[in-house]
């Protein structure tokens, strides 16, 4: 009589065992799936690419400080076409190291203090010319370009 | 008996165990899910701002992409705070621009329509024309979604 009772129990344990086995694959899934999902960062990846490109082609067409030529971009082209000397000058500086010094400004007051990591670079075929940056972007990076006549391009990498 | 009410016991135990932590998780994916419909709301508003033809710069009626004319934002908040068509495009949001070079300049709210919680802020670089000096400066265009 005892054996046959002490074999039920031993069938129901094994029934509770499915079922604590089965909880915890449930468990082990969720949390695979929900809990340590990588939450989707759509407004980052959209602001980053946007910044790049927003900031490039804003700093090309805006004016210089303290200078006479109408836009960054005339800087750089000229930059590029007399480097290293330049043949525009602004507030005593040639063309090259005006622009260094005023991109690296503009972007230390704006992507610096946002928190993201940046490389500009201007480039005459495959001759870097100028760079300014915060950090190296070896991650995921967003990328804007602009060529101009005479294979100069100007790089813009964003990162965070 | 006594045995079948006992497994009977362990098994709802463990059941509302189960249910718990499952209601619990969806709890977590719904809220991960409604923040993504608000990070895509703040992205569509800050779009909507950047390309708003009404601050655009306009030369011979042809709107300049990727620029805002000063002037323009000058004068928005009084026009686009006095009527309700803004507020189905922004809802609950604060737009505001900033001229970052040559100088630093608060340049006011184009909208502000602010709600108490949480808040999405958006940063958006941008050129700013000025139509009386005929010059371009480099602003940033923020745009703060509340939900």
């Amino acid at each position: 009589m005892s054996k046959r009772f002490t074999k039920k129990g031993q069938m129901e344990i094994f029934g509770l065992l499915i079922i604590i086995t089965l909880i915890i694959l449930g468990v082990i899934f969720a949390l695979r799936f929900v809990v340590m999902k990588e939450p989707t960062n759509i407004q980052k990846s959209f602001v980053q690419e946007g910044i790049a490109q927003n900031m490039l082609d804003s700093i090309l067409d805006t004016k210089p400080n303290d200078c006479y030529v109408s836009t960054f971009s005339d800087l750089l082209v000229d930059c590029a076409d007399f480097y290293p000397l330049g043949a525009i000058y602004c507030d005593n500086l040639n063309s090259c190291e005006y622009s260094q010094r005023e991109i690296d400004k503009i972007l230390n007051n704006s992507l610096r203090n946002w928190s993201y990591d940046y490389e500009f670079i201007l480039e005459r075929g495959s001759t870097e010319l100028l760079r300014v940056q915060n950090n190296n972007c070896t991650m995921e990076r967003d990328a804007a370009l602009q060529p101009f006549p005479g294979s100069i391009e100007i790089k813009f990498y964003v990162c965070s | 008996m006594a045995e079948t009410i006992a497994i009977l016991f362990v098994f709802f135990v463990l059941l509302a165990i189960g249910m718990v932590f499952f209601f619990n998780i969806k709890k977590v994916s719904i809220e991960q899910e409604s923040e993504v419909l608000y990070n895509k709301k703040a992205v569509e508003i800050a779009l909507k701002a950047n390309y708003l033809p009404e601050l655009g710069c306009r030369f011979d009626n042809i709107v300049r992409d990727n620029c805002l004319d000063t002037l323009r934002i000058k004068y928005a908040q009084e026009v686009m705070e006095d009527t309700d068509y803004y507020f189905d495009i922004f809802g609950f949001s604060k737009i505001s621009v900033f001229q970052i070079y040559p100088e630093f300049e608060d340049l006011g709210n184009v909208y502000n329509k602010e709600q108490s919680g949480s808040k999405f802020l958006t940063r958006l670089p941008t050129l700013l024309y000025d139509p009386i000096q005929d010059e371009y400066t480099l602003g940033v265009i923020n745009v703060e979604t509340f939900y």
